[in-house]
C-alpha cells in the first residue's frame, strides 16, 4: 500500500471519527417525517390530527423523539460511541444559525418577499454543514443547492411566498419539500457511513 | 536525503505501526471513543485491538476507562496529552518525509 492510500485511509478515520454524529443519518429520518406528516396536516388531508389537537400533535412529537432515540441507541450499539470535546465554534455557530432562522422567521411573517428566506436558512444550515465537514459530503452541498433552488420558485410563480412560510397556514408544499430532502439526506449519511467503515475495514486487512 | 533518513529513524515504532496508527488517528479527532467503535474502524478482532491498546497503556499514550452504561460493561478511551503529542509530531513527520520525498530525482 502506497503512503497516498495510507494516507487518504487515515484522513478518512479521522473524517468518521470527527463527523460520526452528524453521519448518523438515520436519526434525520424521524424529523423529516415528522416535516411530511405537518404539511399532511396543513393540506387538511387527514382532519383527524386537527380534531384531536394537541394530543394529535404531542403524539406525532414524541414519537419523532422516540423515533430519533431509537436511531442513536442502534448506532451506540453497532457501531459504538464517539464523544468530543465540548467546541465553542461549532456552539456558536448553531446559536448563530438559530438566531438567523427566527429572525428570517420574523421577517417573513411582516414582509412578503419574492424569495423564501425560511428555505433559504435550511439551504445555510445544510452548506454550513458541507463547509464544516471539510467539503467531502456532497450530500449536504446537492440538499443545499436544491433547497436555494426551492427558496427562488416564487419568482417563477410556481409556488408562494407563503406556501414557502414554514409557520403559514399555507405552508403543506415547503415544509413537505424540507422533509422530502432531509429523509434521502440521512439516507446517504447513514450509506456513507457504513460504506466508509467497511472500506476502513477491508483496507486495514 | 541524509535529513530525510535521519527523520525516519526518528519515527516511533509503536505509533506508527498501521493498526496502532489508525486507532491513534481516530483517538486524535474525539474526546473518546468506545472499544466497539474502535473496532468497526479498525476492523481488528477483539483480542487484537486489546493487545494494540495495552501496548498504547503501557506507553502512556492512552487511557482507558472501564464504566457501566445502563447494565452493560463499556471500556471507552482517550488519548493522553502525551499520545495527542506523539500523534501530531508523527504526522508531522511523515509529512515532512512526503515533502523531501518528492523532492528525490530518480
Amino acid at each position: 500500500m502506497n503512503h497516498e492510500t495510507v494516507a487518504a485511509r487515515l484522513e478518512r478515520t479521522k473524517l468518521v471519527t470527527r463527523h460520526y454524529h452528524q453521519l448518523q443519518g438515520l436519526r434525520q429520518i424521524p424529523v423529516g417525517l415528522l416535516f411530511l406528516t405537518l404539511a399532511i396536516d396543513r393540506t387538511g388531508w387527514w382532519p383527524l390530527f386537527s380534531v384531536w389537537q394537541p394530543i394529535s400533535g404531542i403524539l406525532v412529537l414524541s414519537l419523532a423523539i422516540v423515533g430519533i432515540w431509537l436511531a442513536g441507541r442502534y448506532y451506540d450499539q453497532t457501531i459504538g460511541r464517539v464523544t468530543h470535546r465540548s467546541s465553542i465554534k461549532s456552539k456558536v455557530v448553531f446559536v448563530a444559525w438559530l438566531a438567523l432562522f427566527l429572525a428570517a422567521q420574523w421577517v417573513e411573517a411582516l414582509w412578503q418577499w419574492p424569495v423564501s428566506a425560511s428555505i433559504l436558512m435550511f439551504a445555510l444550515m445544510y452548506g454550513v454543514g458541507f463547509w464544516v465537514t471539510g467539503r467531502a459530503l456532497h450530500q449536504y452541498l446537492a440538499a443545499a443547492c436544491l433547497l436555494v433552488i426551492i427558496s427562488l420558485l416564487p419568482l417563477t410563480g410556481l409556488l408562494t411566498t407563503p406556501q414557502l412560510y414554514l409557520f403559514g397556514p399555507e405552508s403543506a408544499p415547503g415544509v413537505a419539500l424540507v422533509g422530502l430532502i432531509m429523509i434521502p439526506v440521512g439516507l446517504v449519511d447513514h450509506w456513507w457511513l457504513i460504506r466508509s467503515l467497511q472500506s476502513l475495514r477491508e483496507g486495514a486487512q | 536525503m541524509t535529513a530525510a533518513f535521519e527523520e525516519l529513524a526518528t519515527l516511533d515504532k509503536l505509533v506508527h505501526e498501521p493498526a496502532r496508527l489508525a486507532i491513534m488517528t481516530a483517538l486524535s479527532a474525539c474526546q473518546n471513543a468506545d472499544f466497539l467503535f474502535l473496532q468497526q474502524l479498525t476492523g481488528l478482532t477483539k483480542g487484537n485491538l486489546s493487545s494494540h491498546l495495552i501496548k498504547l497503556e503501557e506507553a502512556s499514550l492512552v487511557q482507558i476507562d472501564k464504566q457501566f452504561v445502563g447494565k452493560k460493561p463499556n471500556t471507552q478511551i482517550g488519548l493522553t496529552e502525551k499520545g495527542r503529542q506523539a500523534i501530531d509530531r508523527h504526522w508531522q513527520l511523515l509529512e515532512n518525509l512526503r515533502q523531501d520525498a518528492q523532492k528525490w530525482s530518480p
